[in-house]
């Protein structure tokens, strides 16, 4: 065992180091999003945004502008289209047709050219060497500030989706509020998809605070824990990984499912209330 | 002139003598002669979409008229109890959590030395302190209302905006609640109680604020201000009995 240990995982984490350490990001600052992201009904949103994120590479890649910058200024657009979709209430038919739309139009326009469609590819599924020594520790200090700002500001935000009034009463501004969560969250997916890839963005975004979110009785227990269950995710995945060959977001993902699975399972043989099944959703 | 501030008295907290409101250049609400005085009960009743919040926002003064003034005391303090159906049950949350949301958000990283301390008085009142560590979701009803209605008092406001309080609500938990409301009353505290419950009106309010949807003629709703006895009238009058 600890033979195996020496002679292929230690290798293996030399090799892709800086890609666990931005996976680490991930798992901190996509486990407190992700709690939050889910208890405010944003989850469709959040799915939406790491497919607008590769659009705007493809686009870049399209036109020959530089991928990252110019993601970052259709995600930019994009939300900003959200924001005021919000206003008139018609978020709900705009964000799964930008979903759908970006899913297809950042494969059609990279069509035909193969290095480019490449790379789109390796934006959905993330490159676990390809991720350079600058990039990791960017990902990972962007991904802690947004966790910890999400672990810090839960109430405010959970007052303004819940009872925009009551916050406004309180003396927050829900607008700008409102504004400042989609650029934490565009932020999150925009770094992270550009170093690891829309699957480990997603996972881990959604899958520990699943996890949690039955088995906790408040909302820090509930950060912390999907925190710290992303973590432990990200560990099993990169265990799967080398033992199945597989690339680090499928197998993090699926470690992920896994035990949201059994967590499921677990809390309806004990009657606790599942965020899936509760009346509210 | 918009709103202006401190220029009422006579325990009058806000006036308004002719004021409209609305968003974005758009009218949807006329509000004329309307006033909460301390310790009052006014009660807001009209059918859905007639602008109640509106009309709530313009009185809080979270909303500008876009034409009309609002007079309103100075260091006026609104707290407001959202509807039971559009509290967020799935919440992982305690009694605690739910109660001190509005308190605790408006602090930078929502923490309020001695949140237990200062929600107590209001807790206790409302019979409640028992209910801190239980899950939000797992309560009842009526102690869910409580409990909203505790954090909402915990503010110490002048004025206090619940809507539909006792909708859902079984009889005890009914008259419990209008009970508290009574008592915070006659503490000197304004309510304004926005409801489809003609019961509830009629037994709490002595001014009801009736929003008539607007027309072709007319097209932002207009607010009516009558007196309980008048409101009891109509409603006969509009059923057939008299």
């Amino acid at each position: 065992m600890i033979e195996r240990i020496w002679e292929i995982y230690v290798p293996t984490i030399q090799v892709i180091w800086p890609s666990l350490v931005a996976a680490l990001g991930a798992a901190i600052g996509g486990g407190a999003l992700g709690v939050l992201v889910i208890l405010r009904r944003e989850a469709l949103l959040a799915l939406a945004l790491p497919q607008i994120v590769v659009l705007g590479s493809a686009v870049g890649l399209h036109f020959g502008f530089p991928p990252l910058p110019t993601a970052v200024a259709v995600t930019g657009g994009c939300m900003g289209l959200i924001g005021s979709g919000m206003r008139r209430e018609s978020v709900q038919s705009l964000v799964p047709s930008l979903l759908i739309g970006a899913m297809c139009l950042s494969v059609l326009l990279v069509a035909n050219a193969g290095n480019e469609l490449v790379e789109v590819q390796n934006l959905f599924v993330g490159v676990d060497v390809a991720v350079d020594e600058v990039q990791a520790w960017v990902t990972l200090a962007v991904m802690s500030v947004c966790g910890l700002l999400a672990a810090a500001l839960w109430r405010r935000w959970l007052l303004i989706a819940q009872s925009p009034q009551v916050a406004q009463l309180a003396g927050l501004r829900p607008a700008r509020w409102q504004v400042l969560f989609l650029m934490l969250l565009g932020a999150v997916v925009v770094v992270g998809t550009s170093a690891l890839g829309t699957i480990m963005v997603l996972s881990m975004l959604f899958l520990p605070a699943s996890i949690v979110l039955p088995w906790v009785k408040r909302v820090p227990e509930a950060i912390i824990g999907a925190m710290v269950i992303a973590v432990l995710t990200l560990a099993g995945g990169f265990v799967i990984s080398i033992e199945l060959h597989c690339p680090l977001s499928h197998s993090v993902g699926g470690c992920g499912f896994a035990i949201l699975i059994l967590s499921l399972a677990a809390a309806a043989a004990s009657h606790r209330p599942s965020q899936i099944t509760r009346r509210s959703y | 002139m918009n709103a202006s501030a401190g220029n009422v008295s006579d325990g009058t907290r806000v006036r308004i003598p002719r004021a409209v409101f609305g968003y974005g250049g758009r009218s949807v609400v006329l509000a004329e002669d309307l006033c909460i005085r301390a310790g009052a009960i006014l009660g807001m009743f009209g059918p859905n979409g007639a602008g109640k919040t509106t009309l709530v926002h313009g009185l809080s003064g979270l909303l500008k008229p876009i034409e009309g003034t609002v007079e309103r005391e100075r260091g006026l303090r609104f707290a407001y109890v959202a509807q039971q159906r559009a509290m967020e049950l799935h919440w992982p949350m305690t009694g605690l959590d739910a109660a001190g949301i509005a308190l605790s958000a408006s602090r930078w990283f929502g923490r309020v030395r001695g949140l237990r301390e200062r929600l107590a008085p209001s807790l206790r009142e409302l019979d409640v302190v028992n209910l801190l560590n239980e899950r939000f979701a797992t309560l009842s009803g009526g102690q869910q209302q409580r409990l909203m209605l505790a954090g909402a008092l915990a503010t110490e406001p002048h004025v206090l905006v619940l809507d539909e309080p006792t909708e859902g609500l079984d009889v005890r938990s009914r008259r419990l609640l209008l009970d508290i409301l009574r008592r915070k009353s006659a503490a000197g505290v304004s309510v304004v109680l926005i409801s489809h419950d003609t019961e509830d009106l009629l037994e709490l309010c002595g001014q009801i604020a009736w929003l008539h949807p607007g027309s072709d003629e007319r097209p932002e709703a207009w607010v009516e201000c009558v007196g309980v006895e008048t409101f009891a009238d109509r409603l006969l009058r509009a059923a057939g009995h008299v």
